[in-house]
């Protein structure tokens, strides 16, 4: 097999008090779209903001390792990581508005990436903005390039962060929930659009989402995070028909689905009590106070992830008991 | 006689470029113990209508009738009165929340507006629905900032029902909220519903949730109603193409990496397309959808589309 575009390996980011990811370990192949999928809380864009290495100053990496196409991300000055990020790792956030510079106009912001990274300037660059924009399906590309971002909608502004994220051909694009501020019709567009672009510039996907859906639809490969670890990872199909992992099982009976006949006049969601802060500064399994089938011992220690088939592991022992896998304590 | 029966409203606000019809002729009505699910995009009109109906938002045209009563020529006193009987949960419980009023203060503002009970009386309404929501009393001398999303959307829900209200708005709940938050939040909405008797107009963009919790649902695009059925049958036989389009655009594991079903924007609410609102972005239109708004005609009893091409259900 060939060697991963990302590999990150036992990564810990660690506050003065609080330990948002810990010892978590990935990969992503060239071209691949890996999501990972978390609540708040779950240290999901922390782990984005530490590969881009823009944590917070307070932030340190006690230990963990991230190498990006045969790089250690660590070994590198602030110069040559200046000159990856944006050119070989871009990343896209939430909020498009917040995330654009009001008082610049959208061209002036695609050809500043351009002018910074591969010297293009003048009118070249402006062509060259013209046809980012027209790959990230703007209409009427030669007029909207003068345009503020607050001329735009929330759907197009987003498609102009794609625009700036792609303009140099990068070999990952980290997508920090693209789509939770859009509407659906706008967010099936959007995400259609980074498939297209994943596929046209061979480009490898992390897309960090809570939206188990989107990851149903787009995702090859599925990282579930609760509390900064891995719980679960899977094949998107796999996760979906049998997931192991009780808060993986959880999340999915808690969903109200269009595809099913499930009516509140009939029947209770199936919730998942408590919420994520609930562990914080306990030991032990860090789910264990909302788990449905947590024992004495889950109090003790935390359970390592465990290969249980190919593509396939699970963060919890009594994952694989009859009853349990059957999910008669989920309602599934 | 419907609970809620609101006729041809409009409410249109004055913007540069012309006037922004928000709201743009709507009728529909919410029958008592129903809950009336409202879906549609960003910008559709939605909230707004939300809005109007709380009369927090003056309409520009048309009839709000509460119990046969129209409040929207009722003067001020008379519509407080109204006030009590309709109530609304907000979507972000950080902002709806004032951050200086402990949470007592904030349950017992309603009553003491309304003059309800003396002191004692009220500490103890204030206590009985803090139980209610599934909160412990001790939250009612803390501040909103010491309580996660969930629970301050618990807090929102107990001020909405303190004063026993028949009609409450509910404009996305629970969209603010983690997944396995929002299951909890649902279920609570549920047994308040048994418990009080309520009925909801259930205001989400989010097909999923309105498929689980609506009786009847309402489709909404620019300022306009443009489908309405009861629950089982709207997802089981759209008939608008825009119904169309918002269920095929919820994302299922079935369509792996499928196109998008609507391409562009909505519209803008100032300068609304001509005939059928949605021809713009809709893939069957046709020289008649350009020139003529369709009917909002009923195609099986309880059934009514806004569409010319829109087939009669046959039996």
């Amino acid at each position: 097999m060939a060697a991963p575009l990302l590999k990150v390996d036992n990564l810990t980011v660690r506050f003065p008090t609080t330990e948002p990811v810990s010892r978590l370990s990935f990969e992503v192949g060239e071209g691949e779209t890996l999501a990972i999928v978390g609540e708040s809380g779950s240290g999901k864009s922390l782990t984005a903001l530490a590969l881009m290495q823009l944590l917070p100053r307070s932030a340190k990496i006690p230990n963990g390792r991230i190498e990006f196409a045969g790089r250690d991300l660590f070994g590198l000055d602030q110069k040559a990581m200046r000159n990856l990020r944006g050119r070989e790792i871009a990343m896209i956030f939430q909020e498009p508005m917040t995330s654009l510079n009001p008082v610049l106009t959208i061209g002036r912001q695609i050809t500043e990436v351009l002018t910074l990274h591969e010297g293009i300037r003048g009118k070249a660059a402006r062509s060259r903005a013209i046809e980012l924009l027209n790959l990230v399906r703007i209409p009427d590309p030669q007029r909207r390039i003068d345009d503020y971002p607050h001329q735009l909608s929330g759907g197009m502004r987003q498609r102009v962060m794609i625009a700036i994220a792609v303009a140099c051909r990068p070999r990952l694009l980290i997508a920090d929930e693209p789509t939770t501020a859009l509407d659906v019709t706008i967010q099936a567009q959007v995400l259609d659009l980074l498939d297209t672009l994943r596929r046209e510039l061979s480009m490898a996907v992390v897309l960090i989402t809570h939206d188990l859906g989107v990851v149903a639809q787009w995702a090859d490969k599925v990282v579930v995070m609760y509390a900064g670890r891995k719980v679960e990872q899977a094949l998107p199909g796999a996760l979906f028909r049998t997931p192991l992992h009780p808060y993986t099982r959880g999340l999915l009976a808690a969903s109200p689905r269009l595809k099913t006949n499930l009516h509140y006049r009939d029947a209770r969601l199936t919730e998942i009590p408590g919420s994520i802060v609930s562990a914080a500064g306990e030991k032990g399994c860090p789910f264990r106070p909302r788990c449905a089938v947590a024992r004495d011992s889950c109090a003790h220690f935390v359970p390592d992830l465990v290969e249980v088939s190919e593509d396939r592991l699970v963060a919890c022992p009594y994952s694989f008991i009859p009853e349990v896998a059957h999910g008669a304590a989920f309602g599934l | 006689m419907a609970l809620l029966s609101v006729s041809d409203l409009s409410t249109h606000f004055h913007a540069q470029g012309g006037a922004l019809r928000a709201v743009d002729g709507v009728s529909l009505e919410v029958e008592r113990g129903e809950t009336v699910g409202l879906v549609g995009e960003s910008g559709c009109g939605k909230s707004t209508l939300g809005k109007t109906i709380m009369r927090l938002v003056d309409p520009t045209g048309g009839k709000i009738e509460f119990n046969g009563i129209d409040i929207t020529v009722l003067d001020a006193r008379r519509l407080k009165a109204a006030r009590r009987n309709i109530q609304m949960i907000f979507q972000d419980p950080f902002a709806s929340l004032n951050p200086r009023h402990t949470i007592g203060d904030i349950l017992t503002a309603p009553l003491k507006v309304h003059g309800i009970g003396n002191k004692a009386e009220r500490r103890k309404i204030v206590e009985d629905i803090i139980e209610r929501v599934g909160l412990p009393r001790d939250s009612l001398g803390r501040y909103p900032h010491e309580f996660s999303g969930g629970q301050r959307q618990r807090i929102g829900i107990a001020r909405a029902l303190i004063l026993n209200p028949e009609l409450v708005v509910c404009d996305e709940p629970v969209s603010a909220l983690d997944l396995s938050i929002q299951a909890q939040i649902l279920n609570l909405l549920v047994d308040m519903k048994r418990q009080l008797g309520l009925s909801y107009l259930f205001i989400s963009h989010d097909l999923s949730v309105v498929r689980y919790f609506a009786d009847r649902v309402l489709v909404m695009y620019l300022g306009r109603i443009v489908e309405s059925a009861d629950n089982a049958t709207l997802w089981t036989s759209p008939k608008h193409p825009y119904t169309l389009a918002l269920m095929d655009a919820v994302p299922d594991p079935a369509r792996r990496r499928q196109a998008a079903p609507i391409h562009g924007d909505l519209p803008s609410p100032q300068n609304i397309p001509s005939g059928c609102r949605f021809h713009t972005r809709c893939p069957l239109a046709t020289d008649l959808c350009r020139s003529q708004e369709p009917a909002f005609r009923a195609v099986a009893p309880g059934h009514h589309v806004a569409c010319h091409y829109a087939e009669p259900t046959l039996n």
